[in-house]
């Protein structure tokens, strides 16, 4: 009787592993809401964190060093400039979080790939340091297939493009120091027009990835002054208008990453400056509808702040710690933390 | 009454000048009213140290470093360098074009397999052991002038090899040299070798580290 009673005891206990198994694909290093973070100490790396559980639980080596990582659909796209000499590289890695295994890497159109951007669930733009007299050279590539698709120009682009509502922006400045302008890019044919040229052109856009009239401009601030006056002004990327006029806030430090839910502008007050003050703050701001400041304080930097189920989430750069702020009430709660003592954490991105 | 419409004019002129220019057009360092460097921005210079006069068969930098450096008082001009491999790393900072640390703001020079004058993002230089910021105070006033240079070569090939005298083929810290040399009429090359290695410019008396990190 007792035996019987063990093996099925034994029986329900395989089951339940097997169930808990099934949970994931064959090879799949995440199994719900994940966060992927770039990491390049002490060896390049995507660290996946489990949004349920806090837990660090799968790290993946990248092959060099790489400066820009974005994740959309189960898909984790790298920048992999490498170093210098004979260590640098020139792939674009591509890691399939449904199938586990290694990183893939195909070549870049060009040298020296820096940025990483997802637009759909397959796409992605890589943006090169490489330049030639048509502007810095981008690539639309189709991460599943690993592969360029097309490739562009984007004339005096100084960060990033941010994909607003399908459709890419980029803040740039004259090669010659002697212009700022914005420019608006076809996420398919790569080709941009100018939409602001002159003082008005801001440093930084934050926009809904999926709402084109949902957007803000940062404009360029006085970087001798303390605090450091920082001008933000809603931007219709539809009308491709500055709504309303721009709300001056003052900043500690800077303006750093930023990100945005409905109105909430979450924007970090801690830009690697190295100003005297460092403002290590999330700053939520409501430009347009009201004045009021809400400041979450996050000691050791905001490396990263992404969006996930309505929250913004804030990968802090000293500690690795995760943490969910509430866009309303500014609420901060610690959900997860990178693990390893030694770290360099670049960005941050969530699959969920 | 016509000096005064004048003057009017004079001002306008100023004032819309002023907003054409970028808000960081003033350079964030200087000399003091005595012509002496402010002390922070005289930061100690590591202990030299010295390389042979040799291309490096390997540069052994595959961003497996990390350092703190930070951007906020580098100027167009200003050498950004990182050290702690091989040979080293470094660029020159076009500072108009930066925003944040992930801004592409460095000109320099790089390779695997075909490559060249390009630019690079400031963040790449926190991958390294040791990472400094160099200002030159003597010469402060051409920084601008350097960074046109560098830009201008961008595109041209690297070559380890190439001379000193070679302005038509490139490596990381010969650009920076090359433009500080011909445009500032200064030589930061501290042990006048063949070749001028990133921890050169460090080492060099005229160069002067504002920013550090490790």
């Amino acid at each position: 009787m007792l035996k019987g009673v063990k093996v099925a005891v034994l029986g329900l206990a395989c089951i339940g592993m097997l169930a808990s198994a099934g949970c994931r694909s064959k090879g799949s290093v995440v199994s719900g809401p994940t966060a992927v973070v770039l990491n390049m100490a002490p060896k390049p790396a995507l660290h996946f964190v489990d949004l349920a559980t806090g837990r660090d639980v799968a790290r993946v080596k990248l092959r060099s060093c790489s400066t820009d990582m974005d994740a959309g659909s189960g898909m984790v796209v790298t920048a992999q400039c490498g170093g210098v000499s004979t260590d640098a590289d020139d792939v674009v890695g591509v890691y399939d979080t449904t199938q586990g295994g290694r990183v893939r890497y195909f070549k870049s159109v060009a040298p020296n790939p820096l940025d990483a951007t997802m637009i759909t669930s397959s796409t992605a733009l890589v943006s090169n340091g490489w330049l030639d007299k048509d502007g810095l050279v981008v690539a639309l590539v189709d991460v599943r297939l690993r592969k360029t698709l097309r490739e562009g120009r984007i004339p005096n682009m100084t960060n990033a493009p941010v994909v607003v509502g399908g459709t890419l922006w980029s803040p740039g400045v004259y090669m010659d120091g002697s212009k700022r302008e914005l420019r608006r890019i076809d996420a398919a044919t790569l080709e941009s027009v100018v939409v602001t040229v002159g003082p008005e052109s801001p440093a930084m856009i934050v926009g809904d990835r999926e709402d084109p009239s949902r957007m803000f401009a940062i404009k360029w601030w006085d970087r001798h002054t303390s605090p450091r006056r920082v001008e933000v002004q809603r931007f219709d990327g539809t009308a491709q208008s500055l709504a309303v006029p721009g709300i001056t806030y003052d900043f500690a430090d800077g303006p750093g990453r930023s990100a945005m839910i409905g109105d909430v502008l979450a924007v970090a007050d801690f830009n690697d400056e190295g100003a005297p003050d460092h403002g290590r703050h999330l700053m939520l701001l409501r430009p347009g509808i009201s004045d009021e400041v809400r400041k979450v304080s996050i000691p050791g930097g905001a490396a990263s702040i992404c969006v996930w189920r309505g929250k913004f989430l804030v990968l802090e750069s000293q500690t690795g710690r995760i943490y969910s702020v509430d866009p309303e009430s500014g609420a901060k709660r610690r959900i997860g933390a990178v693990e390893g003592s030694d770290r360099m954490l670049i960005d941050m991105a969530v699959l969920d | 009454m016509k000096s005064r419409m004048a003057l009017v004019a004079v001002c306008a002129s100023l004032v819309v000048l002023a907003s054409a220019l970028p808000a960081y057009a003033g350079p964030h360092k200087s000399l003091d009213s005595n012509g002496r460097i402010p002390k922070k921005w005289d930061l100690e210079k590591p202990k030299v140290t010295r390389h042979p006069d040799e291309a490096p068969t390997t540069a052994s930098g595959n961003g497996d470093g990390s350092n703190a450096l930070t951007f906020g008082a580098f100027d167009s001009g200003d050498m950004v360098v990182g050290l702690g491999t091989a040979t080293g790393h470094a660029g020159c900072w076009a500072d108009s074009r930066h925003v944040t640390a992930e801004s592409s703001c460095v000109w320099s020079a790089n390779t695997t397999p075909v490559n060249g004058v390009q630019l690079e993002k400031a963040r790449k230089f926190q991958s390294y052991d040791y990472a400094y910021g160099l200002w030159v105070p003597s010469k402060a006033t051409y920084g601008n002038s350097v960074v046109s240079y560098c830009a201008a070569q961008a595109g041209e090939p690297y070559n380890i090899a190439s001379s000193k005298t070679d302005y038509t083929k490139w490596y990381c810290s010969k650009l920076p040299w090359v433009g500080w040399k011909l445009k500032a009429a200064v030589d930061l090359d501290a042990d006048g070798g063949y070749w001028v290695w990133p921890v050169d410019l460090v080492n060099d008396s005229q160069t002067t580290v504002f920013a550090s990190a490790s």
